[in-house]
């Protein structure tokens, strides 16, 4: 494929090859995607080894589906629902963990000087409840609206909305949010 | 701004928004990919390749997979078998389409109608996937037969897979949809 004038192409032309067996194609959709999988993947299941296995994951069912991918939606939004699967799935199949939610909360509380760090902030969105995180990670940080999260988790609108102004009561507690 | 914003100081939820999108794994990922594919290699398009290239070099077979892709339905061609050489190549370009579309199909049915039945719809999603479960038994024992006589052929035992993969999904959609109705 010749790169000549044209040094990042779409990625559509990148999956029409890939498509075709050009596994060359697929690395550079992974080259170009996998912080965004791999970024949601980390917020969702708060674990570095989790978050590596989901992506490598999506990559590879990425690339059995990929013939039916019509582009409905763009490949990010794509390559997040095989993503949030990929993560769901695992969830469901695994133990549920404590994650001491009080406890951690209070420490972020008791640890917040002024404004939360991005560090502070990563771990307060870690200490949500599942869904609650989902939803929010997905709408505030990666920018879905409400009807679009609702359809890549598979849950009703209101639902979605009651659980991000869930979380989002949450993280003002857990950071001591001052106009809380 | 909505209520949860408001719930969130100004300064708070600037900076959930300001949060980095792309997160790059601590390690390439890519070397573990590229093996399982090249082990794995179950794209649609490697198998069809294989199939024109070592069973019908005769037949550009992609162009009617992709169209019965575009439009998904469940087709079930009819399979004869005859002892002569060209059967094989028939009967597997034939199996190869067969099984593409009843993929297609499966998306179909669970995009279109099983997603949320209620009622009757439940039951008629079912049978809608059992019907189709037994087209894909069909042609995976159609698949057999023609790997008893080509044993040693990689897109047979790839397209074996794919149909056995296929009837596996199709009892768990169906078993899920069972459970979802009666509140399991």
């Amino acid at each position: 494929m010749s790169t000549l004038g044209n040094p990042e192409p779409a990625d559509a032309v990148l999956i029409a090859a890939a498509v075709g067996g050009d596994t060359a194609a697929f690395e550079t959709l992974y080259r170009r995607h996998t912080g965004r999988v791999h970024g949601l993947c980390l917020r969702l299941t708060q674990s570095r080894a989790e978050a590596q296995d989901c992506t490598q994951e999506t990559f590879i069912r990425a690339w059995r589906q990929l013939a039916t991918f019509r582009g409905q939606s763009s490949l990010s939004t794509w390559l997040h629902r095989i993503a949030l699967n990929e993560v769901l799935g695992r969830k469901r199949r695994a133990s549920t963990e404590d994650r001491h939610l009080a406890v951690v909360r209070l420490e972020a509380r008791d640890s917040h000087r002024g404004p939360a760090t991005i560090d502070e902030l990563e771990r307060a969105i870690g200490t949500l409840p599942d869904r609650a995180r989902e939803v929010f990670v997905l709408q505030k940080v990666y920018g879905y609206t409400h009807e679009e999260t609702a359809d890549l988790l598979n849950i009703a609108v209101g639902t979605c909305k009651a659980q991000v102004h869930r979380a989002s009561r949450l993280l003002a507690e857990a950071l001591g949010d001052t106009e809380l | 701004m909505t209520n949860d914003d408001a719930i969130l100081s100004a300064e708070l939820a600037s900076r959930v928004g300001r949060l980095p999108r792309e997160i790059e794994p601590p390690g390439d990922l890519w070397p573990g990919i590229a093996a399982r594919l090249t082990r794995e290699d179950t794209s649609l398009a490697t198998l069809v390749q294989r199939l024109e290239r070592d069973v019908a070099p005769d037949r550009d077979l992609w162009p009617r997979i992709e169209a019965r892709l575009e439009r998904p339905a469940g087709i079930a061609v009819p399979l004869r078998l005859s002892p002569v050489p060209a059967w094989f190549a028939t009967a597997a370009s034939l199996a190869a389409i067969t099984v593409v579309a009843l993929i297609a199909s499966l998306m179909f049915v669970t995009t279109e109608r099983a997603l949320a039945p209620e009622g009757d719809d439940v039951a008629q999603a079912v049978d809608a996937i059992r019907a189709e479960l037994a087209k894909v038994q069909g042609e995976r024992l159609v698949i057999e037969e023609s790997l008893q006589r080509d044993a040693d052929n990689l897109s047979l035992h790839a397209l074996w897979r794919y149909a056995y993969q296929t009837e596996l999904d199709l009892a768990g959609k169906a078993e899920g949809l069972v459970d979802d109705y009666e509140g399991v």
